[in-house]
Parts: structure tokens; sequence; C-alpha cells
């Protein structure tokens, strides 16, 4: 795989992302669970940010940006904040995961920043009940 | 799906034949820091797995003398080592494996509590 399928590939997955915070941000209250809304609103910021990021590497090379999808299949509820916070930590894993591929994909500038959004996204896993892990993204070395 | 979720086949850990030097670098690295981290359990738990992860042995019993600040300041440079290794990798996988031990270890200086 090229690291320009590979960029594409995670700006798809971003693209996601912000559509997924975007949706959990309308169901957060900044008054009755104000620490949680924090998170979601910093976690929407970041991943808007990731992607607009990507975009422009994308562009800069003279490539066409995959475009984000109208929707996404959400998969799980949304109206708790236990939901909120549940989705919003399986967002972050899943991205991890996205993120921890892309090291492994590319090389140089873009590894660098492939290993920088791993490492954010697993400190923002631990604003929606995370707990650390072993290996972020790469989970599968845990069973060894 | 909750965005960044497509399915993906895991990477295993498989050094290319340029990386040997560097992943005894690496093991060299872990070992030293889990010896200054030795008084706390979680960072001492994820640094025996993250040295069986490569392949390497766990460290043998021992004990610390080292300060809270001493421990956080050794992790972060180990965190930037990890990093800075990982982008040295020839073989993706492996630079996937390192990349993954740096953000455990940025999630550990990230949660709340003493490092001691």
């Amino acid at each position: 795989m090229s690291d320009v399928e590979a960029l594409q590939t995670t700006l798809a997955a971003e693209h996601a992302a912000v559509w997924v915070y975007g949706l959990l941000g309308g169901r957060t209250s900044a008054s009755a669970t104000p620490d949680l809304y924090r998170a979601v609103s910093t976690a929407y910021a970041a991943h808007r940010g990731l992607r607009d990021q990507l975009v422009r590497t994308l562009t800069d090379r003279g490539e066409t940006p995959v475009a984000a999808e109208p929707a996404y299949e959400v998969g799980g509820p949304t109206n708790t904040p236990a939901a909120v916070a549940a989705l919003a930590l399986e967002t972050e894993q899943a991205c991890a995961a996205t993120y921890s591929w892309l090291v492994a994909n590319t090389a140089s500038d873009e590894r660098r920043w492939a290993i920088r959004a791993l490492n954010e996204a697993a400190v923002r896993e631990l604003a929606f009940r995370g707990t650390p892990e072993m290996f972020p993204g790469a989970g599968e070395h845990a069973d060894r | 799906m909750a965005g960044c979720g497509t399915e993906r086949e895991p990477a295993p850990h498989t050094p290319a034949d340029g990386d040997g030097a560097l992943v005894d670098d690496v093991v060299a690295q872990i070992t030293a820091v889990a010896a200054v981290a030795a008084n706390v359990t979680r960072l001492a738990a994820m640094h025996a797995a993250h040295l069986a992860a490569l392949d390497a042995s766990p460290p043998g019993p021992t004990t610390s003398t080292a300060t809270g600040p001493e421990v956080r300041a050794a992790e972060r440079a180990h965190q930037r080592y990890l990093v800075e290794a990982a982008l040295r990798a020839e073989s993706g996988p492996l630079a996937r494996l390192l990349a993954s031990m740096s953000a455990a270890v940025s999630q550990q200086l990230a949660v709340p509590g003493r490092l001691a």
C-alpha cells in the first residue's frame, strides 16, 4: 500500500470520527455533565484539526482527499452520559488502531504525524473512563 | 462503527534485517528505565510487557531509590526515545509496536497519581 493510500484511509476514518463527535456533542449537556461536555468538545476540535491536516497533506501532494460520507452508523446508544462516554472511548480506541496502522504504512514526516496522533488518542481515551493499556492501538501484543 | 473504525489486519512484530541493532538498543533502554521505575507497580508491569513483546527477558527483581519527579522525568525521556526509535525502524510492524509503546507511556504519564 502506498503512503497516499494509507493517508486516504486514515482521512476516511477521521471524517467518521468528526461526525461521531458532532453527534455526541449534541447529546451532551454543558450544565449537567460539564466534564464530559468539555472532553467531547476537546476531542471534536482535535479530530477536526487532524482531519484538516490530512486534507492539507494530500492536497499539497496533488491528491484529491476522500470526501466524508453523508452519515455514519453508530455502534451503540447515545442517550445517557455513560453511553456517550462509552462511544467516545470506542471512537478513540478505533482511532488509535488506525493511527498505529498508519505508522506501519508510512515513513518520515507522515510516520511522525501518525505517532503523535496515536499518542494523543491514547491520552484522550483516559477522559472517557479509559484505563491505561500496555499497547494502545496495537492490542494484539498484549496477548503475548 | 464509531469513527476511525475500519477493520484491518493487525501487523505482527517482525523486525526487518536492519532493525536488529535497534531492537537491542530499545531492550537496553526499557531495561534501564524499568530499573528507575521499579517501585511503581503499573510502570513495572508496562515495561515487562514491552520487553516481552520484543522477545526479551523481564527485568529481575529490584528496588529503586528514584523520587517521583525522577521517575516522571525518566518516563518522559523514555517516551521521546520510543518515538524516535519508531521513526528509525525499517520494519513497519516494528515501528507500529514502538509507537504503541510510546503511547502507553504517554497514558501512564497522564494518569493522576504519584510515581514513586
